[in-house]
């Protein structure tokens, strides 16, 4: 009897340590699953006031689940999410009165990437004037280029297609195409120290090109676009699926030994660029375009002359530095914006809010190899009476553009 | 299930061998090599996926997939006056693999420890007994293809996934497992009396990303419970022994939520448990056995089993439950046409009445191939069935050593609206 109860005790013993090591596991967890609050802290454009503002929505993504959420930034209540990191974006609308006394109605965007909203989080919106209409639209922008033989890597047959988005014939002549001299990656997210080359001023450029012609030599109809190659040769000789560029509008060729020259494809103007042998268009999809419209007159030599962009900027690992290679597109002269990158490097694009709120995705992961033969193509909005084509430009490309495989 | 594929083929050879190494203890050890494939698997490219779900890197493609496996088993007992004690090890590894689009290397560790000791009291032995699981396995996914568009998602249960961390590559994952059990046996002497098996037994698996820094993306926790009871009595030539046994599982599923990454280190920024699976399953059985004159022994088993199964997300709030009902008869006989010769064939049938207690999938795009596995798997755990099958074993002793054993297998299980299912069994047996 003596052993029996000893052994029960044992027995009770094992077993009350296996219940407390099962029943624990539950509550061990920091669990977030219930909403947290979150509050707004809006910061508006100079002469808007609350009063004026009507249609408010701020739409916040969770990036590790992917769920969505809507909420009113000017609520008197709190808004509740659940924790976790979020892209957001929102709009409004201001009413308010003109010069003339008449009533205008303006538009205001926000936006905003990575975000960890956890308890107690007050989320800064800095709301700007969005104003979205152009005439001439990036349409494409194929910077991969097509896989080569081995599939590797990626051929130059890349290019841009550019639109006239209007009821109205564009000349293309002067108009600038523009990379810029940032690269919207997390290792390259430096502090610009200069204040000239501030995003929501002026746009810092790193390569500069400019269709060539005196004025009405290049015609854009409505709902037609031009193509622009990096070479117009017909590349699906060497590679099959490659593209043909032999149709091209135009080419930009580097005076350069590396570079091959169609002469029956006229060449864009080079005004300036970074780099002293060729210029290749980002194929790791990490920097911003701009299509500029220069003002009437300007040449090469007064642009280069009076918008030199230097800037300097802390790095990332901490050192000041100084790039001279850059030079300033006023944010006014830009006719259509595109941040391009990738979801796992993006921070922040080089354009400022009022031109791209947001950027178009080469892919999740950076640097991924599969990128090749993949074009933004910017989405079609409405199709007119006619057929011709609106082509979507909200100024934000995550909305406006999609990755197709060619 | 989609995840488990439509069906395998496998062979396997092993060796079990048992030895007194006096009077009071003995030496037993295992070893086996299996290999075949499973084919179809979609939605999984993990093994072990009972024990690994839900979270799983999934994509609709899938294939076949090869495996090889090796187990080995050893143990020592022993006596001491009233004392009985022993030990036990396992190990299983195993590799599976896919030679084209989605690739998989799936490499399992699996180890297993037992320590038990018992005490003979009056007529019954009472046991105790601890169990040690260390659980490994690396869960890695290639694309060849450097066009591929094959897209894999890190799956969290009816239908959620991670979006952050599903794409088109950096699929390499792991699992870490750590648990144990403890059981308590209460087992008669003789032919007759009250047999008690308890067991409780908790497993936590870690599942790691490797391509993201090893970052702990999800925690399993696996809680078990059992309890089978049975007393065996005779009535006149017949022997009985009513049983019940009843098993119930717990998974409760953490998922981690990560803030901004620096680098690729990932901060957790937080976890919530989202995933809650129960499944309980009981059965009432009553085996009884007759001798028929003495070369005939007719053994009869009807029974009734029981299922619960509760599959829940908190958010968005997906439930899925189901109950079933199976009444089933099993009957036997063994035949000893000759002293050296014994026969024994069996045949049994089961109806299950199933029924969707609850069906719940909010937010779920019902088109998608994703939601489709889903569906696909509740209907077949809700659908009516009957199976129907045999078996048949000879066993010859050819020398006074050495006997040969022959056991085939087969039943067929018809799902109302959903086909049916075919297993077959094969195995040769050398004893000596």
């Amino acid at each position: 009897m003596k052993y029996l109860h000893s052994l029960a005790i044992r027995v009770a013993a094992i077993f009350a340590i296996a219940v407390v090591a099962t029943s624990c596991v539950d509550n061990n967890d920091n669990d977030a699953s219930d909403n947290i609050a979150i509050a707004f802290d809006n910061r508006l454009p100079e002469g808007i006031t609350r009063e004026t503002i009507t249609n408010a929505i701020v739409n916040l993504k969770e990036l590790n689940t992917g769920e969505s959420f809507s909420l009113n930034p000017l609520s008197s209540s709190m808004g509740s999410v659940p924790l976790g990191i979020y892209d957001y974006e929102g709009s409004m609308t201001a009413v308010v009165t003109g010069p003339e006394g008449e009533t205008i109605e303006k538009n205001l965007r926000v936006a905003g990437s990575s975000v960890t909203i956890s308890e107690n989080t007050s989320l800064t919106l800095n709301w700007f004037f969005s104003n979205p209409g152009s005439s001439l639209v990036f349409a494409e922008i194929y910077a991969t280029g097509s896989p080569n033989a081995t599939a590797t890597g990626g051929l130059r047959d890349s290019y841009i297609r550019i639109y006239n988005n209007t009821d109205e014939t564009i000349y293309a002549d002067g108009i600038g195409i523009a990379e810029s001299a940032f690269v919207n990656a997390r290792t390259n997210a430096f502090e610009i120290l200069t204040p000239a080359n501030d995003k929501e001023v002026n746009f810092t450029a790193g390569t500069v090109w400019v269709i060539p012609g005196n004025g009405t030599d290049h015609p854009i109809a409505p709902g037609e676009s031009i193509k622009i190659v990096d070479q117009a040769i017909d590349w699906s000789a060497q590679v099959t699926g490659a593209l043909n560029h032999t149709d091209a509008d135009f080419e930009w060729y580097d005076d350069n030994a590396q570079d091959t020259n169609n002469p029956s494809v006229e060449d864009l103007d080079k005004w300036y660029c970074y780099s002293l042998s060729i210029w290749v268009i980002s194929n790791q999809c990490n920097r911003s375009y701009a299509l500029v419209k220069f003002p009437a007159g300007m040449t090469a030599e007064d642009y280069l002359s009076q918008y030199h962009g230097g800037y300097d900027y802390i790095h990332t690992i901490g050192t000041h530095m100084h790039n001279d290679k850059a030079y300033l597109i006023p944010n006014e002269w830009i006719l259509d914006g595109v941040n391009l990158g990738n979801a796992a490097s993006y921070v922040y694009g080089a354009l400022g809010k009022g031109i791209d709120i947001s950027y178009a995705s080469i892919s999740d992961v950076d640097k991924d190899p599969n990128r090749f033969g993949k074009v933004f193509r910017r989405k079609t909005a409405t199709t007119e009476a006619d057929g011709r084509v609106i082509l979507q430009d909200t100024n934000d490309s995550r909305a406006d553009f999609e990755l197709i495989k060619l | 299930m989609v995840q488990q594929g439509t069906g395998h083929t496998l062979g396997n050879i092993g060796a079990t061998s048992f030895m007194p190494l006096s009077e009071s203890t003995k030496v037993w050890g295992s070893a086996r090599f299996t290999t075949g494939n499973y084919r179809n698997i979609r939605w999984n490219n993990s093994a072990d996926y009972r024990l690994v779900a839900p979270y799983v890197f999934g994509d609709s493609v899938g294939g076949d997939l090869s495996t090889r496996q090796y187990a080995f088993s050893g143990g020592y007992a022993g006596t001491a006056g009233r004392w009985s004690w022993g030990a036990e090890a396992s190990y299983r590894a195993e590799i599976d693999y896919r030679n084209r689009d989605p690739r998989d290397k799936i490499i399992v560790s699996d180890l297993s420890v037992s320590v038990g000791g018992a005490y003979t009291l009056s007529r019954y032995l009472i046991g105790v007994g601890g169990t040690l699981h260390v659980y490994n396995q690396e869960s890695d996914v290639d694309f060849y293809n450097p066009n591929n568009d094959i897209r894999a998602y890190v799956l969290t249960g009816l239908g959620n996934f991670y979006q952050r961390f599903s794409g088109l590559s950096s699929l390499n994952s792991a699992y870490n497992g750590i648990g144990g059990s403890a059981t308590m046996q209460l087992i008669p002497l003789g032919a007759n009396g009250l047999s008690v098996n308890a067991s409780m037994g908790y497993l936590r698996m870690n599942q790691l990303l490797r391509d993201f820094n090893n970052l702990t993306l999800t925690v399993n926790h696996s809680n078990n419970f059992n309890l089978f009871a049975s007393y065996s009595f005779n009535a006149g030539n017949l022997l009985m022994a009513p049983a019940v046994n009843a098993t119930f599982v717990r998974k409760l599923g953490v998922e981690n939520i990560f803030g901004s990454s620096v680098g690729n280190n990932y901060e957790a920024i937080g976890s919530r448990r989202n995933y809650l699976n129960d499944d309980l399953t009981a059965t009432a059985s009553v085996p009884m056995q007759l001798p028929v004159g003495g070369k005939l022994r007719l053994s009869i088993t009807p029974e009734v089993g029981y299922r619960y199964s509760n599959e829940d997300y908190r958010k968005p709030n997906r439930t899925l439950r189901a109950t079933s009902v199976t009444p089933a008869l099993r009957a036997g006989l063994t035949i000893a046409p000759a002293q050296s010769t014994r026969i024994g064939v069996e045949a049994f049938g089961a109806r299950t009445f199933a029924s969707a207690e609850k069906e719940n999938l909010q937010g779920l795009n019902l088109k998608s191939d994703l939601a489709q596995t889903v569906l696909h798997n509740f209907a077949m755990l809700t659908c009516d069935a009957t199976t129907f099958g045999g078996t048949l074993s000879w066993t010859r002793a050819l020398d006074t050593s050495i006997a040969l054993r022959i056991k085939g297998t087969a039943a067929s299980t018809c799902y109302s609206g959903h086909g049916h299912a075919i297993a077959a069994t094969l195995s040769l047996n050398l004893i000596f």
